[in-house]
């Protein structure tokens, strides 16, 4: 057993996103600190465990948040992962509330959108990007995610309609959630003749880059219940980073290596799933999660989309209920922690719009850092309603 | 053609790109710069029609692949249009103007 059996996971905060902010993203986790507090009753100085995620904090880290906010914690942990970063704090902050390192942790991803933030962050991504990526033609991230696209349509069929169908779908959802930045209606027909950004990928296949944060609090049980908090419980946890470092081009993730075994570890599978969230920087990185993780066969994501209502309005099976990135925004790293907490919000019946008739089991999968030609770590998390 | 030169581990003899001060398949520390083959094919492209810098604004759009050279590194190159396809057998070359830059070439090319 993993061990989490006495680790609540509560208060799912949101910071709403703007799609321009003159605020630092330490302005963000402040933000994000005061909300976490009054959603818990709690005092600053009972925060003894503190996780943070960013991409455009540096050259700072975690260790001066500590100062911007004034928190003493006793447990620090710095995620430099991006989109794996929600999932990754989490399994630290498990991990660290059931051995006693600290009673109560405050997991918080947050970035900013001042004018200059955007183009700093691609130019300096990474040393590789910075020498051979960027210098054909400054596509950034489109670029890479439009030729894993590209091969994926040619290697298992898939048309571009195939994507277009997802995104409509998390355009449905996005509508009752008032924090997306996109919620009006996207027909297959909107989607198919927006403008191309970088082909196969048009506008509606990239997320709206953007400032906010998300945060959630990791605690026992037994505080949880004190606080008269509802929580939801982590039942099991992987991550990877690096995976199938021989394959030519991005057809499959990590997640291929540990869903099975996080399955056996939660005890339960794809089957007893109520909410997917995937990390939906490109669609097409949707249809992986969706594959590697056992939702369907490896190549079928496109049938598998096509065949299912995921929207929260139909029964079965709900992904990216509150609309992903792709509707919602990408807030940097907060992109991260995203599909994290909105399954925190439907497990412990506290959704903000889109309250899922029943929420027993979420399943949340991170994907981040696009050091060169993929990104490199995954991440996934089985989580259950608390009680 | 130009000839193609990238880091080879004097211990191993892998390729290594994007550059690197060590070799990734045995960790050697003895990179050296030589000419190897140039040769590979397109695993994927894209034409790009925005782009975040500034520079290349007033050239959009521009096509680029990524190539898996037959001596093993995968590269993101500029990619002339008749070579967009998967599987599209070429050669790597330096741009004349940025030698740390390069471009796909057919593979057999009279220039």
């Amino acid at each position: 057993m993993p061990g989490y059996e006495h680790v609540a996971v509560t208060c799912p905060v949101s910071v709403p996103y703007q799609r321009r902010s003159p605020h630092s993203p330490a302005w963000f986790f402040g933000e994000a600190l005061v909300r976490l507090l009054a959603a818990a009753g709690l005092e600053r100085a009972e925060i003894d465990g503190f996780a943070a995620s960013s991409l455009m904090h540096a050259p700072d880290t975690a260790v001066a948040l500590t100062r911007d906010l004034d928190l003493a914690p006793r447990w620090l942990e710095w995620l430099p992962t991006g989109g794996a970063s929600g999932v990754m704090a989490l399994q630290r902050a498990a991990r660290a509330v059931a051995a006693g390192d600290a009673e109560i942790i405050a997991c918080i991803a947050a970035d900013s959108a001042r004018p200059e933030d955007f183009s700093r962050l691609l130019g300096n991504f990474s040393h590789a990007s910075k020498t051979a990526v960027m210098p054909y033609g400054g596509l950034g991230p489109n670029g890479v995610f439009a030729m894993i696209t590209r091969a994926y349509m040619e290697r298992f069929g898939a048309e571009r309609s195939d994507f277009g169908r997802l995104c409509v779908s998390q355009r449905s959802n996005a509508m009752a959630y008032a924090q997306a930045l996109f919620r009006t209606p996207l027909s297959l027909e909107e989607y198919l003749g927006a403008r191309l950004v970088a082909e196969p990928l048009g506008l509606f296949d990239c997320v709206p880059a953007c400032a906010g944060a998300e945060a959630f609090l990791v605690m026992p049980v037994a505080r949880a219940r004190a606080l008269g908090l509802p929580y939801a419980r982590l039942l099991a946890t992987g991550e990877r980073h690096n995976a199938f470092a021989q394959d030519d081009i991005a057809w499959r993730g990590g997640w291929a290596l540990d869903a099975e075994r996080v399955y056996a570890e939660a005890g339960r599978g794809p089957d007893d799933i109520d909410l997917l969230q995937t990390y939906d920087d490109y669609p097409v990185i949707s249809f992986l999660q969706m594959e590697d993780l056992g939702f369907c066969a490896k190549g079928e994501a496109a049938r598998f989309v096509a065949t299912h209502d995921l929207g929260v309005a139909t029964p079965g099976l709900v992904h990216n209920s509150s609309g992903g990135q792709l509707s919602g925004g990408q807030a940097g790293a907060a992109g991260g922690f995203l599909g994290l907490v909105e399954a925190l919000r439907q497990l412990s019946g506290q959704a903000l719009g889109n309250p899922m008739a029943r929420c027993e089991t979420a399943l949340v999968s991170g994907y981040g850092m696009v050091v060169y030609d993929r990104c490199l770590s995954t991440a996934l998390a089985m989580l259950g309603a608390g009680r | 053609l130009t000839a193609l030169r990238l880091q080879r581990c004097e211990d191993c003899g892998a390729v290594a790109w994007p550059v690197a001060e060590r070799c990734r398949a045995c960790l050697s520390p003895k990179l050296r710069e030589a000419r190897v083959d140039d040769h590979g094919r397109v695993l994927s492209f894209t034409t790009g029609h925005v782009s975040f810098d500034p520079a290349f604004r007033d050239r959009l759009p521009i096509t680029i692949g990524l190539v898996r050279l037959d001596i093993g590194p995968v590269m993101i190159v500029f990619l002339p249009d008749r070579l967009a396809r998967i599987g599209e057998p070429c050669r790597i070359r330096p741009l004349a103007e940025d030698p740390s830059v390069f471009e796909a070439v057919p593979p057999v090319s009279l220039s």
